[in-house]
This record gives C-alpha cells, sequence and structure tokens, in this order.
C-alpha cells in the first residue's frame, strides 16, 4: 500500500514538470491542471513500479505528453493539424502582438522576467499545429522524425509549421529580446 | 563570421529562448487536488505477475506445473489415477479405502455423463468461447481507439 506522504512528496517534486509539460503542449492552463493531475493519477496507480526508479521524470514526461496529445485530438478539431489554412490562424496573433514603434520604449523598461513571460505567452499563443511540433522538439528534445510520427503528419508539413512558429516567436524575440 | 545557414541561425535562436524559459510553476491548487483524487480513488492490491519478486515468481511456476501433471495424469488416466490414491489412502487409514471406492464410482458417472453429453460438442463450444472472447478484444480495443482516442503510454 502506498504511503499518502511519500507520494505526496513524489507529487510536489514532480509536479512543476509535469504541469510544464502540460500547459506548453495545450497551451491552456485549466487544461494542463486537469491533464497533470490524471497523470498523477496514472503515476500513483503504478507507484509501486516507478517511484523508485530513475526513469520516473521520463514516465512522467511521456505520459504526460501522450494524455496532452489524447486531449488535443480529443476535444479540438484535428484537421488543425492537417490545415493549410494557417492564415487564419495566423491572423489573430499577429494581430495581437505590440506594435514595433509604439511599444518599444515600454519594452525596453521591461526585466527578464517580462520578457520570458512575453516569450511563454507567445508560444502558448500559437496554433496547435505550431505550438505542439515545437514544444516536443526544443523542450522535450524529440526529432523531426519523431514528431511526425507521434502526430501522424508528414514530416515536410511538421518542418513547414514549425518555420512558421519560429518565426513568430522570432518576431516576439526581436521586440522583446532585441534579437535579430 | 555570419552563419550561411539562416534556418538554422532562427532554430538555434528560438532554442536557446525559449531554453532559458523558466519552468512554469504548476497552480498550487494541483496537489491537493491530486491528494484528494488519490484519497477517493479505489486502489487494487493486485500486482501484474512480472513485478512479483523473483521467489515468488518461481514458487508460482513450481506450483503450477504441479497442478498441470497432476491435472494431466488424471486426464490421462483416472482409473490408475484413482488406483494409486486409493493405495495411498489405504495406507494411512483404512476407511479411506472404502471412500475412495465410492468416489470411483461416482467418477465413472461422470465419465459417461462427460462422453454422452458434453463431449460431442466441447469442441464447438470451445471453438466458439474463442471467438467471442477475440472480438470482445476487438471491440474493446477499437472502442479505445476511437471513441477515447487513446495512445500506447
Amino acid at each position: 500500500m502506498t504511503d499518502p506522504g511519500i507520494f505526496e512528496a513524489f507529487v510536489r517534486e514532480y509536479q512543476d514538470m509535469v504541469y510544464a509539460v502540460a500547459v506548453r503542449l495545450l497551451g491552456n492552463p485549466v487544461e494542463a491542471e486537469d491533464v497533470a493531475q490524471t497523470v498523477f493519477m496514472r503515476a500513483f496507480e503504478h507507484f509501486d513500479e516507478i517511484s523508485a526508479s530513475p526513469a520516473a521524470p521520463g514516465w512522467l514526461k511521456t505520459v504526460a505528453t501522450n494524455l496532452c496529445l489524447n486531449h488535443l485530438g480529443r476535444y479540438r478539431s484535428r484537421w488543425r493539424f492537417f490545415s493549410e489554412m494557417q492564415q487564419e490562424d495566423e491572423a489573430p496573433f499577429e494581430a495581437s502582438l505590440p506594435d514595433t514603434a509604439s511599444e518599444t520604449t515600454a519594452l525596453e523598461s521591461a526585466d527578464r522576467d517580462a520578457q520570458h513571460a512575453q516569450l511563454e505567452d507567445a508560444l502558448r499563443g500559437l496554433p496547435d499545429h505550431q505550438r505542439v511540433p515545437l514544444v516536443l522538439f526544443h523542450f522535450e528534445d524529440k526529432s523531426y522524425q519523431d514528431i511526425a510520427a507521434l502526430l501522424n503528419v508528414s514530416l515536410a508539413k511538421i518542418k513547414t509549421d514549425m518555420h512558421r512558429g519560429r518565426a513568430t516567436l522570432r518576431a516576439v524575440l526581436a521586440r522583446t529580446h532585441g534579437i535579430r | 563570421m555570419a552563419s550561411v545557414d539562416p534556418d538554422r541561425d532562427e532554430r538555434d535562436a528560438v532554442h536557446r529562448a525559449l531554453k532559458a524559459l523558466p519552468l512554469p510553476r504548476a497552480p498550487r491548487t494541483l496537489l491537493p487536488r491530486v491528494m484528494v483524487a488519490v484519497g477517493a480513488a479505489p486502489r487494487s492490491n493486485a500486482r501484474p505477475w512480472f513485478t512479483w519478486p523473483l521467489h515468488w515468481q518461481v514458487a508460482s511456476i513450481a506450483a503450477m506445473t504441479l497442478i498441470v501433471a497432476a491435472l494431466a495424469l488424471v486426464v490421462a488416466s483416472p482409473e490408475a489415477s484413482l488406483m494409486a490414491g486409493a493405495q495411498l489412502a489405504a495406507r494411512v487409514t483404512p476407511h479411506a479405502a472404502a471412500t475412495v471406492e465410492r468416489a470411483a464410482g461416482l467418477a465413472d458417472v461422470a465419465r459417461t455423463l462427460w462422453e454422452a453429453l458434453i463431449q460431442p460438442v466441447f469442441f464447438y463450444f470451445f471453438v466458439w468461447i474463442l471467438v467471442m472472447s477475440a472480438a470482445c478484444v476487438a471491440f474493446g480495443a477499437a472502442l479505445g481507439r476511437v471513441a477515447f482516442g487513446e495512445i500506447a503510454q
């Protein structure tokens, strides 16, 4: 029988990591918290096997990733992964980007935390078909091939989506971090 | 010196910026939610066989082998098994021999019933059970894939 105190310490140790995977993949804090809870419920069911295992963080990340992809596939339009209608998705986000001239002074005075928050928001604001492969590539260290297989999308489509997502993030970086 | 691959430069710049982001903090409500959910969830004590300690696995294999061997002996030659049992019992207690003889009589009746009623349809019944089991497994897998969008963990 699992000791609740030990399990609580386990959750406390890994909750930020699991939540980070979920919130970046889903782009929605409320849904991410639901998924993180489900991840830890799964961990509780297998706690005897994973509690002392050095593979526990990897196991949690894998379960969180799979649950998020299930969630995206179940509750959102799956065609978003396949759609070529990026214009529709990108237009509102581009429109929400701060105007360079009018915002430069304010952004220059912003501290590092604010810059991070802006980049994090920009990442979460990307459409699913751009954000998910970017998160898998940059945070989960998946290869292009792995991502294409995981999302059941062609390699060319993945590369195109990631390129467009990076271009959007690069624009945010240019405005907030001064990176050209 | 400037790189000749602007795509790679862009990828590296974005990668560095994203990697520099601090880990988002889990909301303070997550831990209490998980502990409440865990407290409410029924937990089975059954563990998969491959997670048992080694000595339990060896013991379970030995026990299963003994049971299967004994069943095979009884099925292959029930009379011989009963006689062997009777002789063994006769050594232990004189009353046991009579009990074993009555058991042998009952076994004869059971064998007659088996041969007359069950054995003719047993093969078809067994195949039917197998087919239905396979259909249930296939249906469950399809339901999990289509309705619940399961991805293998």
